[in-house]
């Protein structure tokens, strides 16, 4: 039998998964289970998102949901203000995020903060937003935004099933999927590598880290507040504490850590897992105690630092490795 | 004297006191990054934990919040120190993003388990002085604001000479500035990280404590006061002690005052606004090159 790369693995696994979820809804599941997977897979594609910028780039954005906020409350302000169509929402919140992620990057760039101080700053940023989104009359400050649903008009995002937005959601992963897949391939890719290995061995063999750093942030950014945009509009309603909290924001980075920073199909695989989890738990124990999943997810994150740093995606690649009797070689590590 | 004058002093004041508690929970951290290089992103929580050991000492058995601060400590500096064992250790070789991860990891794990065991009910405690106060010249301060307030200057100072004076403490700074060259010395880096990370535990808690008399207590209450504390040890410089009590003050004040010209809901958004200046104009602190 002939034993395929890690890379083609990686390929093969990640198109498998994406496939795998196309055809969930061909089993006619219940309202309830496609909700929950359309909640699992927005997760996945903001972990993805992330993935790029934290994983491939290896730049610790821990406030990362200021770009999902930011497409969420776009996308709502500017329809229930304006009624400019989420399509269009998308659009505006995914520019607007980007030239925020522009900001952070070229900020963080030009006074040198990196590491710590940067996921510091990053933070600060997310609870600046959180704050002052609290504070504005216009997006309707502590009791956020409700968006009106329940109607059929697609050019306006509006399904009277879930299964719509349910496309919809696995569209945008699998987009952000590509995108990490195509910019892998190309001479960015290896750059962003370079960056994330050491950013001063990069800067002195001539990459362009101003450059490369800020696209990927940009980027990154712009595809998280796509899926803060599609958010908004399928669960109606968004407030800061929701897509703009501390909370949401370490679920939507657990995601893309706990499943493999740095790898493919390591978001996707994370969401399923730590969304199984919180369902599992929701179901088995009531709604009762409030922080269940939450406190097991804290403990997932702590036992795949210390355990598997590579995260599940390492695990599968340990595995694979195994069965292959090939090694890994292909790609150096995350770590 | 004019009312506007008396009610700017009276922020000022209250600024004042509350510094003092951040302070508590800023020297705890800045004492942890400056040993292990570490930023604890769980800090949060640590506060969190004694405010649920002074609220619980006080329903179950009367212990006033003040005393009960004591357990708060020796707990907590048992709870870091095992953390620091069990949990951080095994990592110290990793590349710093697995470190602040873990750290998340810890937190989000801690305000889960308060909310699992205790509800994210807020909670508060009725002591008997809970709106007693004392007037400066017209200036009124509550008195067990005050209370805490010079208690955690009180340790915070203590913790201070201990620092500079006994052995142990020389050890800890010696590790900080010098891992390699303070093990050669004899000194055991271990021991020296285990101390110093139940010591910034402990001092967390005992904040955490002293809040209670007049603060609510629910599992994500520490959060505020992190991430005010991070303001504060970048503004008074990582890792420098003297600093980050300072730097509270100034914090403490900042925030009071401009809750007072502004609105009291934007009152992170000026120690936000004070962070960022300080990251991107003066990222080393006010007293960036001075070691402890």
């Amino acid at each position: 039998m002939r034993v395929t790369s890690w890379p083609e693995a990686e390929r093969a696994i990640t198109l498998l998964l994406l496939v795998g979820l196309a055809l969930v809804p061909l089993a006619r599941p219940a309202p309830y289970l496609l909700h929950v997977l359309i909640a699992m897979i927005l997760y996945a594609a903001v972990g993805q998102a992330w993935n790029l910028l934290g994983g491939y780039a290896g730049q610790l954005s821990i406030g990362h949901i200021m770009y999902f906020g930011v497409g969420a409350y776009a996308a709502g302000y500017l329809w229930t203000a304006f009624g400019v169509s989420p399509w269009v929402g998308i659009l505006i919140g995914g520019a607007l995020a980007a030239f925020l992620g522009l900001a952070v990057s070229l900020i963080s760039l030009r006074y040198g903060l990196r590491l710590d101080y940067y996921a510091l700053f990053t933070l600060a940023v997310s609870q600046i937003l959180r704050t002052i989104a609290l504070n504005t009359e216009a997006v309707g400050e502590a009791m956020g935004i409700y968006i009106p649903g329940g109607s059929h008009n697609p050019l306006m995002m509006q399904f009277e099933t879930k299964t719509p937005y349910y496309f919809i959601s696995l569209g945008l992963l699998a987009a952000i999927t590509f995108v990490i897949y195509a910019i892998h391939r190309t001479k960015m890719g290896a750059y962003l590598a370079a960056i994330r290995e050491n950013e001063a061995a990069a800067e002195a063999s001539g990459v362009n880290t101003v450059f490369y750093r800020a696209a990927c942030t940009s980027l990154s950014a712009a595809l998280t507040a796509a899926a803060g945009a599609v958010f908004a509009v399928y669960t109606t309603f968004i407030d800061p504490d929701l897509v703009l909290g501390i909370g949401p924001n370490f679920e939507f980075l657990l995601v893309a850590i706990v499943g493999g920073r740095g790898t493919l199909f390591g978001p996707i695989l994370g969401a399923v897992l730590l969304r199984s989890i919180s369902e599992t738990s929701r179901v088995a124990l009531g709604a009762a105690p409030a922080g269940f999943h939450l406190m097991v997810y804290g403990a997932a994150l702590i036992a795949v630092v210390l355990f598997v740093p590579q995260g599940l995606a390492g695990v599968v690649r340990a595995v694979w490795a195994n069965i292959g009797r090939r090694g890994v070689r292909d790609n150096p590590q995350v770590t | 004297m004019q009312t506007d004058l008396l009610t700017f002093l009276q922020y000022v004041a209250n600024g004042i006191v509350l510094g003092g508690v951040y302070g508590l929970v800023a020297v705890g951290l800045t004492l942890i990054y400056g040993v292990l290089k570490i930023i604890n992103f769980s800090h949060g929580e640590l506060v969190m934990g004694g405010m649920y050991v002074s609220y619980w000492c006080f329903v179950l058995w009367r212990i006033d919040p003040y005393v009960s601060a004591v357990i708060s400590m020796t707990l907590f500096f048992c709870i870091g120190a095992v953390l620091q064992r069990y949990v951080v250790e095994p990592i110290m070789p990793a590349p710093q993003i697995n470190q602040i991860l873990l750290t998340i990891g810890v937190g989000l794990f801690l305000t889960n388990l308060a909310m699992v065991l205790f509800s994210p009910d807020t909670r508060t405690i009725h002591v008997s002085y809970a709106t007693t106060t004392i007037s400066f010249w017209g200036v009124l301060v509550s008195i067990p604001r005050l209370v805490s307030f010079v208690v955690a200057m009180v340790l915070s100072l203590g913790l201070y000479l201990f620092l500079r004076t006994t052995r142990l403490g020389k050890a800890v700074r010696a590790a900080a500035q010098d891992r390699e060259g303070a093990q050669l010395v004899g000194i055991g880096a271990r021991q020296v990280f285990i101390i110093a990370f139940g010591i910034g535990a402990g001092m967390a808690a005992v904040a955490g404590s002293l809040l209670t008399p007049f603060y609510n207590v629910q599992p994500t209450a520490g959060v505020p006061f992190v991430l005010t504390a991070y303001v504060i040890v970048v503004l008074g410089t990582m890792g420098n002690f003297l600093g980050a009590l300072v730097g509270a003050l100034l914090i403490g004040v900042a925030e009071s005052v401009g809750s007072y010209l502004f609105s009291p809901a934007l009152r992170q958004l000026v120690s936000f606004s004070i962070f960022i200046g300080v990251l991107l104009f003066k990222p080393e602190g006010l007293f960036g090159g001075k070691a402890s």
